[in-house]
Order: structure tokens, then C-alpha cells, then sequence
């Protein structure tokens, strides 16, 4: 029993549904053990493995040149304090035809700036923190980054709809957590 | 030399167990602890889940975040492992008939522990420390929160290796012969486990508490990632090792049942052993910094060797139950055994349910939001907690909420106040926790995030348009915490009133009315064949 | 000396985690589907 003192031998030869069911098991793990590496070489959903260690300074350096170079219009928005209701601009973005790297900052509590981007297009979106540890997770599509201050992470992605998403924060970042949202608009190739 | 000690002893009447009485006390404001931890815990949690709930949306939004710190560790830390220090002090001196080397070192540990999570849930309280469970910096808290949990990992490492030198103790003066029962030899698997933990909480948490203090720079956020969910992955593994214990535990005292083949089962055990520390990545699998080489290592090769492991539990806690009850004649069709099983036992009944929603809600989630891609659609979403919520609450926690109604019989020596109430007890509780995890789990694939104040976004510059079903999701995991809730109040009050009010049942004398509840239960002992 | 054919001792649970097991292959396959209709990621 499982409380007491078990025979003095216990090592004994497992039964015929013992043997079975472990079979069952070792096949699983073995399958499942190869599934990640498989879909490594043949998926398209992969996260990325391409990350640098970078300053906040530098990379603010980097998403405002982006920003500057890249900007198409300016997209005001509300957002509600209490009774107090103030108005913001934030640029939106559309990276030029052979700009293939685009820079999304994420700080307490704004995603920055607003990406237009192309369907069917291949982007390289550099993502990293000015403060807090942030999340990453584009709505409807449900796809989630972790977002390290001093770490680029580079998502190399390709939309393959077209219509606005939205970036939540989700991972706790202080008092204004659920107030951080960005957004993510993608275009038909024709638009 | 053994015989000095004898006078401390008591022989339980049901279970013929030798209990060690300084043991026995310990045993006794360990458990006590828990039970208040839980309650804590519990409140903190239907106060969050209600605030989820769009429809109530009840707490403003700094409390919400402080309450939900409060909650993760109060449940995940002080409540289970306090429990688990009961469980180890049970493992080592009443299953061995040892004594405990050193009552007065026991206590130290106790009151390290019990110090620690004061001045933890202090600073919470008192809004210091505002950084959720995982405190991941650049938050910070008050460096006295930190110190608070290095004092509880200090106690708990102390009560470790007391644990192991009963083991030795039980050995070198004769009170235990030959190998270590298997519920015993589980629980030192959990131990092992945890001062691999313990030593990765210390990495953690040190240098943590020295930054808080302004004495070094800055916490590199990507390391102490690694390093924490080294430590708070790991500690699941010894609660998912407790719990396997415990199962075993449960199934020999209400059925009578005998592991079905040893070797099967401590192998399976060592698979835990070998094969859950280094899984712990499975936290960081969308985390700049490491490569697709690494993170498929650890979450495939060694993580799998752990599923084998607990597939192999599930395999062979049922089968050795099933074993027994067929030589009790229950042995009509295929499934007499289990329809004839003592199921008005709270204690049969939750360690049932527990193996279920562990095993169907759990286990299957786990593996499967622990693939390197599948992560990118849950990292962080409230499918993870709606993952977490099936292993370590209708898991873990169901199961030690189980083994309690043995415990206040057999070791408190109280007879169970509330004996109808806690017949439907772990049902209630069972309920409500899998009506919640699915409210969370699909509300999670749906997109919602976790540890999030409010999914409107009304205080936001855009208002993400989450379905209807989303809502719904939320409103279902409100609904199932209130259940649960209500099951865990049941719990707690059945505990506390046998605890301190229920009638004393003499020591050395036989139960009468032994812990089953309901007519059909078997008898606790049989003759071993 | 001939071998007597082995019986299972728990054919019951060897039902039991048969059900489990297809249950886990279901959820395990129908979220690499899932997976598989999202945006191109690397």
C-alpha cells in the first residue's frame, strides 16, 4: 500500500495493459518532441529567434527616424480621464515601398506609432520596451510577443488580411496597464 | 536508543500509524496556516473574478491589481505550501512511525515561514508592493516584500532538510525497515525538487531584494525571467508531485488500494525528477533572447519526460484502485468497480475529481500551450490562467482540500462537524472551478488578456471590439468563481469548526465511525495478501 | 512450459485513458490547426 512498507522486492516486470499504455506514452512523447522542430522547418507560425540587445536611448533613436522618414498622416485620438477627456495625435505610418523594417515602441502606457501596412507584405517589426516589461498581442489575430526593456525583438511577419487590428498590452506594466492599446492598420495592395 | 522516545508516541487506531506527538503539533499550525492562507486567498478571489466580470466590474482598478498580487501569493505560495510542510511532516514521521529529529528546529522553520508571509502580505496590503506575483522588474516593491518571501524560502528550505534527516533518522533507529512506502518516496521527490527551487528562488530573489534596497544598479529583465520561472515553474512540480503523492495517498486510505506495480510507479515519479526542472522555459517561448534550439530542448525532450510521468500516474492510480475494488467483488462489466466506488466520501470523492479535472483540464492544456508555436496564440492571454486554474486549484488544491477530510479525523483527532455539507463539498468546488477555467480558457483564445483590469478599454484611446462571446466567456468565469468560491467557504468552515470545536476523538482508541462517509465505503485496512 | 496468455488487471482503466488520450489528440490537433490559419511569423 501506498502508506506502507512496500515487499522487499519490488522490481517487478510491468503487466500486459502496463506495457501497453506505456508504449502509448513513449509514442506520444516522441511525436510531440517532433512536432516543434518540424514546424521549425515547414510552418509559416514561428516565433522569432532573432533578437539584439539594444539601449532604450537607441532605439527611441531608431523608431523616431522610422517615424520621420516614414509618416503619412497624423491620426487624433480621445482618451477619457475621469471627466477630463484629452485629445492626442499620434502618426500613423506606412512604411515606403523597400522599407522592410518598421519600429513599433513600446512605453507606460502608449504603443508608438500607428503602422499602416501593406497584405501580403514582408515586414521585419522591431519591438522593444522604454521602461516596463510589456506585452505584444495583435487583436483579432491573437498573435503574443513578450516586450523586454534593452531587447529588440524582430517579428518577421506578413499579414495576410486586410482591416484594423489592434495591439493590447498583456503583460502588466503598473497602474495604466489597461489603458495601453496601439493599432495596426493593413491595406490591399491597390489602396 | 529508540525507546527514549517512546512516551512521545500515540498509535492511530484506524491506520495503526505511529504518530510522533511533537510532530503531531507542527503537523497541526502548519495545517492551520493553510486553511487561513486559503480564506485570504479566496476572498482576494472572488473580489478579482467579480471585477473581471464586465457586467459587475467590481473593484477600482489599483486595488484590482493589488488583490490579484494578493491573491497568487496567498493561493500559490503560503496556502499550498504551507500544506505541503504538513505533508511533509506527515510523510516522514507518521508513515515511517519515526520521530522528528528536532521539534524546536521544526518551529523555526514554522515561524520563519509564518513571519515572512506576514511581511509579504503586509506590504501588499499596504500598497507597496503593487507588482503582481511575478514582480518582474523594472516594477518595483518595497524591499521588505522581498524579504518577506526570502524569510518564507528560508523557512521552507530549513523544513527540507529536516525532512530528509527524519528520513534518515527513521533509518538509522530502526523505526522504518526496507524501502520507503511509495507515498513517502513521492513526497521526497517533491522535496528534492523543491531545494532545486528554493536555491533558484534565492538567485532570484536576492539580487532582486538588493536592487529594491538601491544597492546594486539594475535587474536585467531577461535574466530574472529565466530565473524566476526557473524558481515558479518548478515550484508547480512540487506541488504536481505532492498531489500524485497524495492521490496515492487517498486511493490506499479509502479503498484500500496497493500501487499496481511499484517499479511502474517510482519510475514514473523519477521522470518528474529528471525531466520538469529544466521545462520551465516554456514561460519564455516568445521572449527575445533565446534561440529556437534551446527552447525546443527544454519544452520538448525533457518536458515530454515529465508527461510521460504523469501519464503514467494517471494510468496507475485508477488501475490500482480498480484492482482493489474487483477483489471486493465489484467486478460486473467494466466499469462496477467505479460506480461502486465510495463516492459520499468527500475524500474518495475529491481525489476522483481531482485526478479528472487535472487529467482532462490540465494536463492536455498544458502540453499543448506549452508548444514553442501554439504559445504565440496564448502567451499571456487568459487561457493561461485558464490553464493554471485546472492543475494547481481543481488539481492541487482539491486534492489537499480532500486529504483534510482524513486529516481532521486522523490527526487532529476531531470527528468531521458538517459531515452532509462536506459530502457535496468537493463536488461544489469541482464545479465551479471548471465552469471558471472555461470561461477563461475560451475567453482567452477569443484574445482577452490576463492580469488585465478591463477589457472595455473605456479609459483607452480605442476600444477594442471584443465578441459578444468574449463577454459571455467572462461573465461564465465570474459565475464559476462564485461556485467555487462558495465550495472553498464550505471548506474552510467545515475545517475550522472540527478544528477547534468538533468532538474530540480519545488518542490510542479505535474510530468508530471511521473517516468514510456513507454506508458503502470499505474498510481502511484490509489484510495485505 | 507454456505461457499462459496475460490478462489485463484494469481493463476498465485502460478504457478510461483511451478516452483521455483521444480527447488530448483532439484539442492537440485542432490547435495546430488554428495555429496554421494565422499571419505569416518568423
Amino acid at each position: 500500500m501506498s502508506v506502507f512498507v512496500p515487499e522487499k522486492y519490488w522490481w517487478k516486470p510491468l503487466g500486459p495493459d502496463e506495457r501497453l499504455w506505456l508504449w502509448v506514452c513513449v509514442a506520444t512523447a516522441v511525436v510531440l518532441s517532433l512536432m516543434m522542430p518540424l514546424y521549425n522547418l515547414l510552418g509559416h507560425q514561428n516565433p522569432s529567434h532573432e533578437s539584439y540587445q539594444i539601449t532604450p536611448e537607441k532605439f527611441n533613436e531608431l523608431t523616431e527616424k522610422f517615424v520621420s522618414e516614414n509618416t503619412v498622416r497624423e491620426e487624433i485620438v480621445k482618451q477619457k480621464f475621469g471627466a477630463t477627456e484629452i485629445e492626442k495625435k499620434i502618426p500613423v505610418v506606412r512604411p515606403a515601398l523597400g522599407v522592410k523594417d518598421v519600429y513599433l515602441r513600446a512605453r507606460a502606457w502608449e504603443f508608438y506609432p500607428i503602422l499602416e501596412l501593406e497584405e501580403g507584405r514582408e515586414y521585419r517589426v522591431h519591438m522593444s520596451s522604454m521602461d516596463y516589461q510589456h506585452g505584444f498581442s495583435l487583436q483579432p489575430q491573437n498573435i503574443n510577443f513578450q516586450i523586454l526593456a534593452g531587447y529588440d525583438l524582430v517579428v518577421t511577419l506578413v499579414p495576410r488580411e486586410s482591416g484594423e487590428f489592434y495591439v493590447i498590452c498583456n503583460e502588466y506594466c503598473a497602474i495604466g496597464h489597461h489603458t495601453m492599446i496601439g493599432k495596426i492598420i493593413v491595406k490591399n495592395k491597390e489602396e | 536508543m529508540a525507546s527514549n522516545y517512546a512516551s512521545e508516541f500515540r498509535t492511530c487506531g484506524t491506520t495503526g500509524l505511529k504518530v510522533h506527538l511533537p510532530a503531531e503539533r507542527l503537523f497541526y499550525v502548519n495545517a492551520v496556516t493553510a486553511v487561513v492562507a486559503l480564506l485570504v486567498g479566496g476572498i482576494m478571489a472572488i473580489l478579482i473574478a467579480l471585477t473581471r466580470w464586465p457586467a459587475v466590474h467590481l473593484l477600482p482598478a489599483d486595488l484590482f491589481y493589488r488583490f490579484l498580487t494578493a491573491h497568487g501569493l496567498n493561493m500559490l505560495v503560503f496556502w499550498i505550501v504551507f500544506f505541503e510542510m504538513a505533508g511533509l511532516l506527515f510523510a516522514s514521521t507518521a508513515v515511517l512511525g519515526s520521530r522528528l529529529p528536532a521539534p524546536w528546529f521544526g518551529w523555526l522553520n514554522f515561524c520563519l515561514m509564518l513571519v515572512g508571509a506576514l511581511i509579504t502580505n503586509y506590504m501588499v496590503f499596504m500598497g507597496q508592493a503593487d507588482v503582481l506575483f511575478t514582480s518582474y522588474p523594472p516594477l518595483k516593491a518595497h524591499p521588505h516584500y522581498y524579504l518577506g518571501i526570502i524569510l518564507f524560502a528560508v523557512g521552507t528550505l530549513l523544513a527540507c532538510f529536516h525532512f530528509m534527516a527524519t528520513l534518515v533518522i527513521a533509518k538509522k533507529e530502526g523505526y522504518h525497515k526496507g524501502s520507503y512506502p511509495l507515498f513517502t518516496f513521492g513526497i521526497l521527490i517533491a522535496v528534492i525538487l523543491a531545494i532545486f527551487t528554493l536555491l533558484m528562488g534565492a538567485a532570484t530573489y536576492l539580487p532582486t531584494w538588493l536592487w529594491a534596497m538601491g544597492l546594486i544598479d539594475g535587474i536585467n529583465p531577461a535574466m530574472y525571467r529565466l530565473g524566476f520561472w526557473g524558481f515558479g515553474h518548478s515550484a508547480q512540480q512540487i506541488n504536481l508531485a505532492a498531489m500524485v503523492s497524495i492521490w496515492y495517498l487517498i486511493g490506499t486510505l479509502s479503498v484500500g488500494a496497493v500501487p499496481i506495480n511499484e517499479k511502474f510507479s517510482r519510475g514514473a515519479f523519477l521522470l518528474y525528477l529528471l525531466g520538469i526542472n529544466v521545462a520551465s522555459v516554456h514561460h519564455l517561448l516568445v521572449d527575445p533572447g533565446l534561440s529556437a534550439t534551446y527552447r525546443i530542448f527544454n519544452t520538448s525532450y525533457i518536458l515530454y519526460a515529465a508527461t510521460i510521468g504523469s501519464m503514467i500516474h494517471a494510468f496507475s492510480i485508477p488501475a490500482a484502485i480498480e484492482v482493489a475494488q474487483r477483489a471486493k467483488g465489484f467486478t460486473n462489466g467494466m466499469f462496477e468497480w467505479l460506480t461502486k466506488a465510495p463516492w459520499g466520501n468527500p475524500a474518495f470523492a475529491g481525489m476522483a475529481l481531482s485526478i479528472v479535472i487535472f487529467g482532462f483540464g490540465g494536463g492536455v492544456t498544458g502540453v499543448t500551450q506549452g508548444v514553442e508555436q501554439i504559445n504565440i496564440m496564448s502567451h499571456n492571454t487568459l487561457r493561461i490562467p485558464g490553464h493554471f486554474h485546472v492543475t494547481v486549484v481543481g488539481g492541487t488544491t482539491l486534492a489537499f482540500m480532500a486529504l483534510t477530510f482524513y486529516v481532521l479525523p486522523l490527526v487532529m483527532r476531531r470527528e468531521l462537524i458538517g459531515k452532509s455539507f462536506a459530502k457535496y463539498q468537493p463536488w461544489i468546488f469541482a464545479i465551479g472551478i471548471c465552469i471558471m477555467s472555461t470561461g477563461m480558457s475560451f475567453a482567452g483564445i477569443l484574445g482577452v488578456p490576463r492580469r488585465h483590469y478591463d477589457v472595455t478599454f473605456s479609459s483607452a484611446i480605442f476600444q477594442v471590439p471584443f465578441s459578444a462571446t468574449a463577454t459571455t466567456m467572462l461573465g461564465l468565469l465570474g459565475l464559476g468563481a462564485i461556485i467555487a468560491f462558495t465550495g472553498l467557504l464550505i471548506f474552510c468552515l467545515i475545517a475550522a469548526l472540527t478544528a477547534f470545536f468538533g468532538k474530540r476523538i480519545p488518542p490510542n482508541m479505535e474510530l468508530h465511525h471511521p473517516p468514510h462517509i456513507g454506508e458503502d465505503s470499505a474498510s481502511v485496512a484490509p489484510a495485505q495478501a | 512450459m507454456k505461457k499462459e496468455k496475460e490478462k489485463f488487471h484494469a481493463p476498465g482503466t485502460v478504457v478510461l485513458v483511451f478516452i483521455w488520450f483521444i480527447w488530448f489528440i483532439i484539442l492537440y490537433t485542432t490547435n495546430w490547426l488554428a495555429l496554421s490559419e494565422n499571419w505569416f511569423l518568423r
